[in-house]
């Protein structure tokens, strides 16, 4: 008999039906792109681009501190350049959970239609194109910008603020383009934290504060650690933001990698660098499913009870 | 007797969203005595949650004044209070272990960890769930999660303990048990319980005494015998206990004995005080008084109907009478003392007795 006419056969059908496009997307899309990568990254770079076929670990050694002194010296610039970019992407993440997480309990807290309209102006930025609304930023930033006249117009400065192209501007641009992806995880969480929990906190005589800390911190960490993972990773890799807020004073990994491969025509270093971002994602995000795995171990032992 | 909780007046509107407002709390005035267990009982939107609320401290009262043990506490926020809640859905916390959850309103509070520990364990071993600490709220059923949200309550000794339907999630069988377990738990800590269910027959089973509300107003504040025997007006009469309301007018009043005349033109004699001639009132009478037969005494009120509906409700059957006048009756038979086979069916003629001294007089109006 065959396995197709039992239900068992035809759910494992539709189950390979399902499966079969993504898989061949993702394989062809990504997995061999990001093969080609590690495989460059391990590979010389040819003299007028390109490569030679021939194993050389010295684009990490670069990178991370051995070099072949004859054609190049270590330098510490890509681990600086590396740290600042972390460092960035950090701010971004904090200013954006702060701009965020307010805003999440005022909207969770609103009746549902205006709860749908606000939320459609979290995501209105997406009808714009990116590069058009950092331009937008590049106009409210510069000396003569919006910004600095409202301010000296004010009286509450007398010299316009040195904005753009520094790491401030970098930190509004990304924040500016990356909080729908933190505002969104965000809210879910807040939205299912059960405000009877709440009251029942001040009810045993919790402070504010201690409620905060003691109940809504840790109801709402999943969406807390969820949104600012999102907003990080890419963060550490942008390269649109900082070549328009930062110009050439703000180098971020982002702009150094997408040099490597436009400008010097260096891939095998470009994609060492990319490993290097990556390696740095996938710590994370190992941190993450790990959170993750537990929250959801103990979702499903609620559920078994309610079941 | 020492009162706890004393509120005067207590007054709270609420706007609707269409411009409107509710009246939730409408001049409700009540005193608690130190170890007493008192049901706030009342259909849904009577009040009682508003005024339990009131007492914890979520709700602020526009008008009237709340005072615990003597001191106010009317505009004191929650957390000043000492009064602890046990919710309606437990709202246990759900990333604490057991212990944790118990040991919450000692730890905010600073209490140092050796006495914590030690309060804790007995709370637990109280609520019989001595050794459960270090398991997850997730691992127990409603029966064991409804203890540890008494357990949490009762570890900061509070002065009240404030109930909103903690046992409505529960299924029947376990709700009688965990009344029961209530009682005692009350009677052993020997704190004032504020009891909130719109279930009379929970109401009846676990009070001291019982409020009745309804439209935001104390529609009888007794023991539960009180109100179900004498409820003061029509509202409590039929919320409390199935019953039977008779139309009667008052013919001749003699000091407290008073002659009424009911629709059907029967006469029958009545002891009540303030009663005046021509007045209109209702007469009340339990399903579980009436009598099948024909009546033995001559004051006594006969009715001939036919059964139109039978309910069998376990130990008995309540039977719905059509009378020859066209009115409904309730009755109660019982399957020991007659011929259920016959009476308790369906279009069976039937002749009931209402002996006079189960008659009750309502006279005042339903009052909302």
């Amino acid at each position: 008999m065959s396995g197709l006419e039992t239900n068992e056969g035809r759910k494992k059908l539709a189950l390979f039906g399902l499966l079969t496009p993504p898989t061949i997307f993702l394989g062809v899309f990504f997995l061999v792109p990001l093969g080609i990568m590690v495989v460059y990254s391990f590979l010389e770079p040819g003299l007028y681009g390109g490569v030679v076929w021939n194993f050389y670990d010295l684009n990490y050694g670069r990178i991370l501190g051995w070099a072949d002194s004859r054609y190049e010296q270590f330098d510490p610039v890509y681990l600086i350049v590396f740290l600042r970019s972390v460092k960035l992407a950090l701010t971004t993440v904090i200013l954006s959970l702060f701009i965020c997480y307010p805003a999440a309990f005022w909207i969770s807290r609103m009746s549902d239609a205006r709860k749908s309209f606000f939320l459609f102006l979290i995501t209105l930025p997406f009808f714009v194109s990116l590069v058009v609304r950092l331009f937008a930023w590049v106009l409210i930033l510069r000396p003569t910008g919006f910004l600095n006249q409202g301010l000296m117009g004010a009286g509450i400065i007398s010299e316009p603020l040195e904005l753009m192209f520094t790491n401030t501007a970098v930190v509004i641009g990304m924040a500016y383009v990356f909080i729908p992806f933190m505002f969104l995880p965000l809210y879910a969480s807040v939205e299912k934290l059960d405000m009877s929990l709440v009251e029942a906190s001040a009810d045993l005589g919790a402070t504010r504060l201690q409620t905060f800390r003691r109940v809504i911190l840790p109801m709402t960490l999943p969406g807390i650690i969820g949104g600012s993972i999102i907003v990080f990773i890419p963060s550490l890799g942008n390269f649109i933001v900082p070549s328009v807020l930062g110009g050439s004073r703000v180098l971020m990994i982002g702009n150094l990698i997408e040099q490597q491969f436009l400008s010097a025509r260096n891939w095998p270093f470009g994609s060492a660098l990319g490993m290097l971002v990556m390696a740095a994602v996938l710590v994370l995000l190992m941190v993450y499913v790990r959170i993750m795995t537990k929250e959801e171990e103990y979702a499903n032992a609620t559920k078994v009870k309610e079941g | 007797m020492n009162s706890i909780l004393g509120i005067k007046d207590a007054t709270k509107r609420y706007k609707t969203p269409d411009g409107g407002t509710i009246t939730a709390l409408n001049g409700v005035s009540l005193d608690v005595a130190q170890n007493e267990f008192v049901t706030l009982l009342g259909p849904s939107g009577c009040g009682k949650t508003t005024l339990l609320r009131s007492i914890s401290g979520f709700e602020d009262l526009e008008g009237g004044s709340i005072e615990i043990d003597g001191a106010a506490v009317t505009h004191l926020p929650a957390h000043k209070r000492p009064v602890n809640t046990v919710f309606q859905r437990y709202a246990l916390f759900p990333h604490l272990t057991i212990a944790r959850n118990v040991a919450f309103s000692l730890e905010v509070a600073g209490t140092d960890k050796e006495d914590t520990k030690r309060r804790v364990g007995e709370m637990l071993e109280l609520v019989g769930l001595a050794g459960y600490g270090d398991r997850k709220i997730t691992q127990l059923s409603g029966g064991q999660q409804q203890r540890v949200a008494l357990a949490r309550s009762l570890v900061a000794r509070p002065k009240i303990l404030l109930l909103d339907e903690p046992l409505s999630a529960l299924d029947k069988n376990l709700r009688q048990k965990m009344q029961q377990e209530l009682k005692t738990l009350q009677e052993e800590v020997g704190i004032a319980f504020v009891f909130v269910t719109h279930d009379q027959e929970e109401a009846l089973t676990m009070s001291d005494r019982i409020v009745v509300l309804s439209g935001g107003k104390i529609q009888q504040l007794g023991a539960p015998e009180d109100l179900y025997r004498r409820p003061e007006n029509e509202f409590v009469a039929g919320f409390v206990g199935e019953g039977n309301l008779l139309d009667a007018k008052i013919t001749s009043v003699d000091g407290t004995r008073a002659t009424a005349v009911l629709n059907s033109g029967q006469r029958t004699g009545i002891t009540h005080s303030g009663l005046a001639q021509n007045q209109a009132v209702k007469l009340l009478v339990r399903p579980e008084d009436v009598e099948v037969g024909a009546p033995s005494n001559a004051d006594d009120l006969h009715f001939k109907g036919r059964v139109s509906q039978v309910f069998f409700v376990g130990t008995d059957y309540l039977v719905h009478v059509t009378t020859d006048s066209g009115a409904e009756f309730k009755a109660t038979l019982r399957p020991s003392a007659h011929n259920r086979t016959s009476l308790a069916s369906p279009g069976t003629e039937i002749s009931l007795t209402v002996p006079q001294s189960a008659l009750h007089v309502i006279t005042e109006e339903k009052v909302v």
